[in-house]
Parts: C-alpha cells; structure tokens; sequence
C-alpha cells in the first residue's frame, strides 16, 4: 500500500497557545499550515473541561488583555471574547482580610506582616534598586536577595506568595533576576485582565477559526510519530490519525510539544550533548488546581490572595465576572496552589488534601457552602511550566540544533521576564515566526 | 480492564470529566470504578499522558 502524503510550508505539532499563535500568524502570512493535535480537543493547558455544568480551566484562568497574546489575535483577526476583571483583588492574612484602596496594598500588606515600618522601608529601597537600577544574579533566589535586607519570616512571606503566583515557585528557589524581570515582562500584559465567559477553550477555537480560515488545516486525533531529519535538516513529520498514517513534507517544523518529546520524536542522536545536557536539567513545575462550587459566591470580589496558609496563594471567585462558567444560580470558584518545592519530593496526595484544608480553614463559609467540584495536579509530562524559573535555570532556545525544527511554549519561554504563561507562550510563537518568514517565502521550495 | 499507569498520570482529572459513566476520581491519584465503568474508552482518547490503557487481565 503506497504511503499517504502530504506537503505544506510549516507543520505544526501540537495546539498549545505556543502552537495555534504560530499556526495563526504564520496562516495569516499565507503559509500553507498544517497543525496536529493528538487530543480530540484543541488547547492543551489552554483548554476548558466541562463538567455537571461547569467549566473547568486546564492552566489558564486570567487572560491578559494587552500584549503579546492580544496582539496575535488582532493581527489575525480571531475572536478574543474576554470579559474584563474590573474589581481589584483583596488579601486574606491568615484569617484576616485586608480591604485597602487597590493602590495601597502592597504597602497595607507588608506592614500588616510587619510593624517595623524602618525594615519595611529598607526592604523596599532594595527592591526598586532591583527592578529600576540593576537586577540580581541569576544564581541567587529570591528568598536570599530578600534577607540581605530583613530577616523577617513575615515579609519573606509576602514574596513566597508572589513568586507562587506569578512563577509557581516559592521564593528560596526562584531566580530572583527573573523574578524581577517578570515586572517589566509578561506581568506588564496582566494589567488588564479578564476572563473567558466561554472558557480559554474559546481562545483557542477562535484561533483555530482563523488559521482555517486562511486555508490551514487543524487535525485533532492525529500524533506525531517521527520528525523526519535528513543532513540534520528537519523535511518532514510522520503522522498517524483516524485515517492511517500521512507523512507530511514541509519546510519547517514548529513543535509545541515540550523540547525533551521534540527530541524523542527527531531522535537523540542529531542532538548535541550540551543542548541534551540543559533538557535534562529543566524542571517541570507542579500546580494544583481545585475547582469548587456552591450556591452562593464565597467571597465578595473575583480574586482573593492568601498568605500564611499552609499552601493555598490565590482564590478566584470567577463566577463574579463570568456567570456563564457556572448553571444558573450556582458559583464556580478556582484555587492554586504549589509544593514547597518544586525540586524535594512532594506526596501528591498530602499537596490535594493541605490545598483543601487551607480552604476549609482560611475561608469563610467554605464548610458550610462551599464542594470539591475537580482537583486537576499539572507536573511531569503535562507540567505548570515545563522549565520553572529556578535559581540557576537555563533558557532553552526557540531554535533546536536542527536546522528548521523550532520549539514554542513555555519549555522555551524567554528567559528575561517571560518565564511562561499565556503571554511567555505566545511570544516563542512571535518569536519563530518572525525567524521563519526572514528565512522562507510562503510556497518556497527546499 | 483499564488500567492507570501510575508512573506517568499526574491527576490532572481530565478523564474524570470525559467519564460517560462518572466512574474516574482524581485527587492527585486516580481512582476507578469498576462497578461502572463500562469500557467505553473515552478516558483514553482525552488523556494527556497517555497513562490509560485497556489489559485483559
């Protein structure tokens, strides 16, 4: 039986946001784009699971309604159905919840940690030095730049729950560089931030929409088997879906699906040593997602930030901005949380059973009113980030070291304050597209 | 049967949501209930890690 064949400019392996955003572009730039999916869905950590009504996210909640992730959808005119949050969040201390102006609460937060106002004023003098002037080595953690400054468990506190939101790792392992780049990076285009009323699924379906629409194909069910590599050019992928096996010819590869599985389907041997050497040493970050639901919202504003708990960093009480997440009359809430660290080795299940209990223990009304609707762990294969800002970290380059294999997502964000999430994602899309359309012209042969 | 690779899920409970039959828990760990779990293999197909399987034992 002769093979099927097919042969188009870029094939894309994988529909992660790294994957659909260089998909979209690249269709939109008239490349004839092909984009397999294993999965019957389209998303990956960007997808939304229904269930007894609900909508679950699988990896991303709030969507940045400015930058790098936006701007792809303007530029290939894909929906963006996003509600704006407009209420500023709240902080539970403990059992305590601050309500300060929204412009205050960095300051009403640190000196309810800590009444002495003069290490409060040390501390902060240390930090713009690090965000205006000159950030720290990339070899310190953040825990270590802050206690050149106070020593108190309290304030090191207010940083853990940042960094735990921002990075999924807590202060004594992150990159306090990268911490403090991320200001000035992907936290920028968190500004102004909203909501999916459909879920991010929705996000992701637009895109696929879009690259459709300028002739691209997105076949979900369909695994990559084998990158094809020839002179240690990468000519093609070996696919097999519901119809059989296709070898589809193109004249670049763009992969969203991790940089270790990228070379497992070319094969080790047209990799370098020191390129394998710096795989290995990624770590993938684990964050545990619950859903809960009730009959009324639990907490009065959409997003709630805790600290002194025992892993809890944020509740999102979505139903406030998005009622259609949830069945008429019912709430549908979300909470994270990460390991003390993303390196020692944690119990799965003690992680599940401490998130819970600090929303029994932290939350008022959670006992009462409050259910487990899902608990969703994201590490390992299918990670938070596949290569967590830690102390040290090394970035992965967009360009794998075979010519014309490109890898996006996360794995290869930009190191630099782009460690990951929807905008670091859609950046390494930005990024490979920008290098392809300066090397090919749509419809160029090899 | 289906079985659960237990090296390689990580409890993301997306195939709890799949479930025709409500027959999958996940809480870090997967759970399956045999009593109704009727093998249809939906689980499978929506698995990110490919961590489900059918075996005959």
């Amino acid at each position: 039986m002769k093979k099927k064949q097919e042969k188009c400019d870029v094939a894309v392996l994988g529909s992660g946001i790294g994957g659909l955003c260089s998909a979209a572009l690249l269709a939109n730039k008239g490349y004839e784009t092909i984009v397999v999916e294993k999965l019957p869905i389209v998303g990956g950590r960007c997808a939304t699971l229904k269930y007894k009504g609900y909508k679950i996210p699988t990896g991303v909640l709030g969507v940045p309604m400015v930058g790098s992730f936006k701007s792809i959808f303007d530029e290939v005119g894909a929906e963006f159905d996003v509600t704006p949050m407009t209420t500023p969040p709240k902080y539970l201390v403990g059992n305590e919840i601050i309500d300060t102006p929204e412009s205050d609460q960095p300051d009403a937060i640190l000196s309810r940690l800590c009444s002495d106002e003069k290490e409060i004023a040390i501390l902060k003098r240390g930090i713009n030095k690090a965000r205006t002037w000159s950030p720290p080595s990339n070899e310190m953690s953040l825990q270590d730049f802050i206690y050149q400054y106070t020593r108190n468990e309290n304030l090191a506190e207010y940083y853990n729950n940042m960094s735990d939101r921002i990075l999924s790792t807590r202060a004594h392992e992150v990159s306090a560089k990268e911490y403090f780049q991320s200001f000035s990076g992907s936290l920028k285009d968190f500004q102004r931030v909203g909501f999916a009323p459909e879920g991010s699924i929705a996000l992701m379906k637009a895109l696929k929409k879009a690259i459709e629409a300028k002739g691209g194909k997105v076949i979900t069910q369909c695994r990559a088997k084998k990158i094809l590599v020839k002179n240690e050019i990468a000519e093609g992928v070996v696919v097999e879906g519901k119809k059989g096996e296709t070898t589809i010819l193109a004249n670049n590869i763009v992969s969203n699906a991790g940089p270790k599985k990228t070379v497992a389907l070319a094969g080790k041997e047209y990799f370098e040593r020191g390129y394998l050497r710096e795989l290995r040493n990624m770590v993938p970050s684990l964050q545990i997602w619950v859903t809960s639901i009730s009959d009324r919202p639990l907490f009065d504003v959409p997003i709630l930030y805790t600290y002194k708990t025992r892993r809890l960093v944020s509740f999102v009480c979505v139903s406030h901005v998005c009622p259609e997440l949830a069945p008429k009359g019912k709430y549908i809430h979300y909470s994270i949380s990460s390991p003390v660290s993303q390196i020692a080795p944690w119990n799965l299940k003690n992680e599940v059973n401490m998130h819970i209990q600090d929303l029994k223990d932290h939350l008022p009304g959670y006992n009462k009113y409050g259910e487990v609707l899902h608990v969703g762990c994201y590490w390992g294969e299918w990670p938070t980030l596949a290569n967590a800002p830690i102390v040290g970290y090394n970035d992965i380059p967009q360009k794998t070291p075979i010519e014309n294999l490109y890898n996006v997502g996360d794995g290869v964000a930009k190191k630099g304050g782009w460690a990951g999430g929807s905008p670091g994602c859609a950046l390494t899309a930005k990024i490979v597209v920008d290098d392809i359309e300066n090397r090919f012209k749509p419809g160029q042969s090899l | 049967m289906l079985t659960v690779n237990e090296e390689t899920c990580v409890g993301c409970g997306w195939c709890q949501t799949f479930c025709p039959q409500d027959a999958l828990h996940a809480w870090g760990y997967l759970e399956i209930d045999y009593e109704k779990c009727d093998e249809c293999l939906v689980c499978i197909e929506f698995c990110p890690t490919d961590s489900l399987s059918m075996t005959n034992s």
